[in-house]
């Protein structure tokens, strides 16, 4: 297991889990209209899949809110 | 609806943003209404056709930003995603691709606060993300300061548009340096300049159209006003008329005053009056 940090929550993670089962675990996988990135670097959706979380991963998930 | 109609109508001059041709030049924000329903008749008041809106962290049980989505997708706006709280150049460019991703949308009002005090853009920070957003195909909309040479640079850059502030963020100070503005819409006549934030009147959106900008960004003043629907209208008609009082042609002011009544033949009048 791996300790990372998600919306700076510490969470714990399989060793070499993707971020599509990642997201999967944590309840995201029916939300369509979320972003991701980690450690400040965007990852798109399509790379989710090959994406392997590493211990101490910065972990952002956002969601559409209002803006001005 | 039909109010929607009445003020684009009211708007004959198009202009383009990035090739998007746009018929209102008042772009409005999203936060801050005191309902989802209201925000939509302020819009919709508005005549506004390009929303700002933004992306935040949320638990993935919460309905709140799908709701919010859904409201805004169904009022067939064009979306301006923001990136209000970066303060890098590394944050904004992450929270701009991340945006791009969900609102499918490459245009992209980038915000690159460096104080917290009275949010000032970071300049530096600023032409940083610029160039690194450029790169990647962004439009870049920045919101800066009213300083003519970081103007400069992000056209230099490539930004079409430039969105100075009136006055920081949220205060309805208005416009704090006039002069400054009309500094950079006479040096920069070819880049679409809209002043972003400060606004705080209807008087203010129509003194800085009188000046020849092209378009007014504001949220606070509509959504925090007693009646944002109303206020919409109100901000509707200011730059409306800021826009056609620009091409009139305002006459100079003048030190003296003159009489507009014709002089000659005043009755009453006799030699020693004078």
């Amino acid at each position: 297991m791996i300790e990372v940090s998600v919306n700076n929550q510490n969470r714990t993670v399989a060793k070499a889990i993707n971020l599509t089962d990642a997201l999967l675990g944590w309840g995201y996988a029916e939300r369509t209209a979320v972003a991701v990135a980690i450690n400040q670097v965007f990852v798109a959706k399509s790379d989710y899949a090959h994406t392997i979380l590493n211990s101490g991963d910065e972990i952002d998930i956002v969601q559409p809110i209002s803006g001005g | 609806m039909k109010m929607l109609k009445d003020k684009q109508s009211a708007h004959q001059d198009t202009w383009r943003v990035y090739g998007t041709e746009l018929s209102s030049r008042l772009f409005i924000g999203t936060a801050m209404y005191p309902s989802p329903a209201v925000m939509q008749a302020a819009i919709k008041a508005s005549g506004a056709q390009v929303v700002t809106l933004s992306l935040r962290r949320q638990a993935p049980e919460s309905q709140s930003g799908d709701q919010f989505w859904q409201s805004i997708q169904s009022m067939g706006c064009e979306l301006l995603p923001n990136t209000a709280g970066c303060h890098t150049a590394k944050e904004a460019v992450a929270l701009a691709q991340m945006s791009r991703e969900i609102f499918q949308t490459d245009w992209i009002k980038l915000e690159v606060i460096g104080d917290d005090y009275n949010l000032q853009p970071d300049p530096f920070g600023l032409l940083d993300a610029t160039e690194q957003l450029i790169k990647l195909g962004f439009k870049v909309f920045p919101y800066c300061t009213d300083d003519l040479v970081l103007c400069q640079r992000l056209q230099d850059l490539g930004c079409e548009v430039l969105m100075p502030w009136g006055a920081p963020i949220g205060t309805g100070k208005g416009l704090m340096n006039p002069y400054a503005l009309e500094v950079l819409r006479a040096r920069l006549p070819e880049a679409k300049l809209l002043v972003d934030a400060g606004i705080g009147k209807p008087s203010d959106a129509c003194q800085a159209m009188e000046l020849g900008y092209d378009g007014i960004l504001l949220n606070t003043a509509i959504a925090q006003a007693l009646a944002p629907e109303t206020m919409a209208s109100a901000f509707a008609d200011a730059v409306s008329a800021g826009r056609k009082a620009f091409h009139g042609g305002m006459m100079p002011a003048r030190h003296l005053a003159k009489p507009s009544t014709p002089t000659l033949g005043t009755p009453f009048w006799h030699e020693q009056n004078q």
